[in-house]
């Protein structure tokens, strides 16, 4: 049974934990060198016909613990071309280009692979790792667990430094305004700030920033015993293209999905209990009022915004989801995780199973290859209207001669 | 006499002698054509090897779904990770250093249980749960003092029911069930145990999970055996049981070699796998077992 995919499922986007082999070195030789020749990239069938017709190649890589992928976001580079940008185990944050697998940029946070241990909150934390990767035409923005968060440009001037509490747990980047990034974490509000406009305390070492956040949450009020609700925020997501009052969901380890609208106050607006299980991501859907949330047994849940409830779950998971993507079209979703399984799923609807595709690696990131910049709010609005119009049935010639014959019966009787 | 239906004859007597003739008439026929055939593949023994090559009855075993996960024989990517993974230490010569311990207030089935388990590892260190310390606290401790594994054999009404093994100092942790314990006692005519380091032997772990199942198994024993003690420990993976059996194989003569079990014997079941150390509540799955996973009998993961 052959399964067509969508061009766009870039089934490759999903780069593995640590970054695939696949006789690289070779291969990344000869797509250069194909790229140079103005042809386009080779697009490498796996030779294997057991994955049913799903076409994977590796853009560049091998296998290195080392060189573990953490995270990933997709970026153009120089404004043209399609490029990855990726935080890496030993620190680098590279761009990797789309189609040529070359690396076209690349720094070396320095200190990211020192040794050390501090206690916090209880628990030991003795490696760095990104926790947020986010990126423009013209600068990146990453963020450690131990709340270091650098926006610099990447011709290498003017770096802005920056540092939140230790132990966050995620940064996400706002998809229209590259600078303005929210950060949550165990015993860590949400705060939402604006790369460009923070006042950094010193150029050349992460230090507190003298400015305040565009927006600060406050923890919900105390339980039934009166006992402080521990905080512990997993992932977030802009849920609107308003950047500077913000309207955010959040995810908690402690089972609940929080939305914060900075319009009206620092406390959630909504509060709800939606999983058996900690949330560890979360994704909103451009499209429709829907968050997809995993958690850390493998059950994707889709919870409808409007009136927090969970609509329905995605079947046949077996291990953790590391990272969700959504379509353009919001008709479809890609989930993969621990269980070294790409799975594309309709979002909504019958939520089939539509594609699968092992990758022999755990997954750490998906990306769909489109960007949410590229697409205005007006324009999704417009597209709606087009799909409405579209989708309306046309009235035949029949249909309409009919119609008046019946209101004369009516009028007549 | 044969192509008459009975069913058809309507006098219940005369229906019953024709078909005890007819049986007796089919399993001449067949006692028949048998010998005839013993006596054909006696004259010619390649006709025999060929009838058994062709008949291989279909079981659940070889009528398996189609797994992508199956870990190809030259399979680079497989092999390159696995020369990085959790394991890889082992793997590379580092002696294990094991510690067993049970649930707090064992009873007397799981205790005798760990004893048995302490004969087939060697070096396997038994410590007695005390209640004053949690799991991962203990897992600390371990960790502390350099140990490679740490298993702990859960009871529910007083008998072992599960066993967790948490690979150390960075995971992962699998979950098993334990199911048809039988000691090395209650054997017929059971060998007894020696020192020796035994052989093992890991069958048919062949996906990519089967693997990490495989070689966490492998982690808790020696590299090398000790081939004069004969000893042999297996781990038969069949549909996801895992069989767990150990043997003394025995030189009768120049031919012919017999085995002799010693025990004990159980059956492993995977429920879990846990990237990391032991956290039940907060840790990322690497596989659990759903019920909607298992869509149909001829499904295995391992």
């Amino acid at each position: 049974m052959g399964i067509d995919i969508d061009p766009k499922v870039s089934l490759l986007e999903a780069q593995s934990r640590a970054a695939k082999r696949l006789r690289a070195d070779a291969k990344a030789k000869a797509v250069a060198k194909t790229g140079k020749a103005g042809t386009t990239a080779t697009v490498e069938t796996a030779a294997d016909p057991k994955l049913d017709g799903i076409n994977m190649w590796t853009v560049s890589g091998t296998v290195s613990r080392a060189r573990g992928i953490q995270l990933m976001s997709n970026i153009k580079w120089e404004t043209d071309t399609d490029a990855f940008v990726v935080g890496r185990n030993n620190g680098d944050v590279e761009v990797v280009g789309r189609n040529s697998g070359q690396s076209l940029y690349r720094f070396n946070e320095a200190k990211f692979a020192d040794k050390f241990s501090i206690k916090h909150n209880g628990r030991f934390i003795t490696e760095r790792r990104y926790v947020g990767l986010g990126g423009s035409d013209s600068h990146f923005l990453t963020c450690t667990n131990m709340g270091e968060i650098r926006y610099q440009s990447f011709s290498g001037d003017g770096a802005m430094l920056m540092k939140v509490g230790v132990d966050a747990c995620r940064m996400r980047v706002h998809q229209k305004r590259p600078s303005v990034f929210a950060v949550g974490g165990r015993e860590q509000e949400l705060t939402v700030w604006d790369a460009d406009t923070v006042e950094a305390g010193s150029q050349s070492e992460y230090t507190k920033p003298r400015s305040t956040p565009v927006f600060k949450s406050k923890n919900v009020g105390n339980d039934n015993l009166d006992l402080r609700m521990p905080v512990w925020i997993t992932d977030m997501q802009f849920m609107d293209d308003n950047a500077l009052t913000p309207l955010v969901a959040v995810s908690t380890g402690h089972r609940q999905i929080r939305i914060y609208d900075a319009k009206t106050q620092q406390r959630p607006v909504h509060d709800w209990e939606v999983s058996k299980h900690p949330i560890y991501h979360i994704l909103a859907s451009h499209v429709r009022p829907e968050l997809f949330f995993a958690d850390n047994m493998g059950n994707v849940q889709q919870l409808d915004t409007r009136m927090g409830r969970v609509v329905s779950g995605y079947k046949g998971i077996a291990g953790a989801v590391k990272a969700m993507a959504i379509s353009e079209d919001g008709s479809m979703i890609a989930a993969a995780g621990l269980d070294r399984f790409l799975r594309v799923y309709e979002a909504g609807g019958m939520r089939r199973p539509l594609h699968r595709a092992y990758i022999k690696q755990r997954v750490s990131q998906v990306v769909w290859d489109w960007d949410s910049r590229d697409l205005s709010s007006e324009e999704i609005e417009q597209k709606e209207a087009e799909d409405i119009w579209q989708n309306m049935d046309v009235l035949s010639q029949e249909h309409s001669e009919k119609r008046p014959s019946k209101r004369k019966v009516a009028a007549a009787s | 006499m044969n192509n008459i239906a009975t069913s058809e004859i309507k006098n219940k007597v005369k229906r019953g002698q024709i078909y005890e003739k007819q049986r007796t008439e089919k399993g001449k026929a067949k006692r028949l054509r048998r010998k005839e055939l013993k006596k054909e593949e006696a004259e010619n023994p390649e006709l025999r090897e060929a009838r058994l090559r062709e008949n291989v009855p279909a079981t659940q075993e070889n009528t398996r779904e189609f797994d992508e996960a199956v870990v190809a024989d030259a399979d680079e990517e497989v092999a390159n990770e696995e020369e990085e993974d959790e394991f890889a230490q082992y793997f590379s010569g580092q002696a294990p250093k094991v510690l067993i311990t049970t649930t707090p207030k064992a009873g007397k089935q799981t205790v005798n249980f760990v004893k048995e388990l302490v004969s087939v590892v060697p070096n396997l260190e038994y410590v007695k749960r005390g209640s004053k310390f949690a799991l991962q606290q203990i897992i600390q401790f371990c960790k502390n003092r350099e140990y490679t594994d740490l298993v702990v054999v859960s009871e529910d009404h007083k008998e072992p029911t599960h066993v967790t093994v948490i690979h150390l100092p960075e995971g992962p942790t699998a979950h098993f069930r334990l199911t048809r314990i039988k000691g090395g006692k209650e054997i017929l005519g059971h060998a007894r145990a020696t020192s020796h380091y035994p052989e093992l032997i890991l069958n048919q772990f062949s996906t990519r999970l089967g693997h990490t199942v495989g070689r966490m198994f492998a982690a808790l024993f020696p590299q090398v055996p000790e081939f004069q003690g004969r000893q042999v420990v297996t781990f038969h993976n069949q549909r996801d049981f895992i069989f767990f059996r150990r043997h003394r194989y025995v030189f009768k003569n120049s031919k012919r070699v017999d085995l002799q079990e010693i025990g004990p014997r159980f059956t492993l079941r995977l429920r879990w796998l846990q990237k990391g150390l032991y956290d039940p509540v907060n840790g990322e799955y690497e596989w659990s077992y759903k019920a909607d996973l298992e869509t149909s009998r001829r499904r295995v993961f391992l």
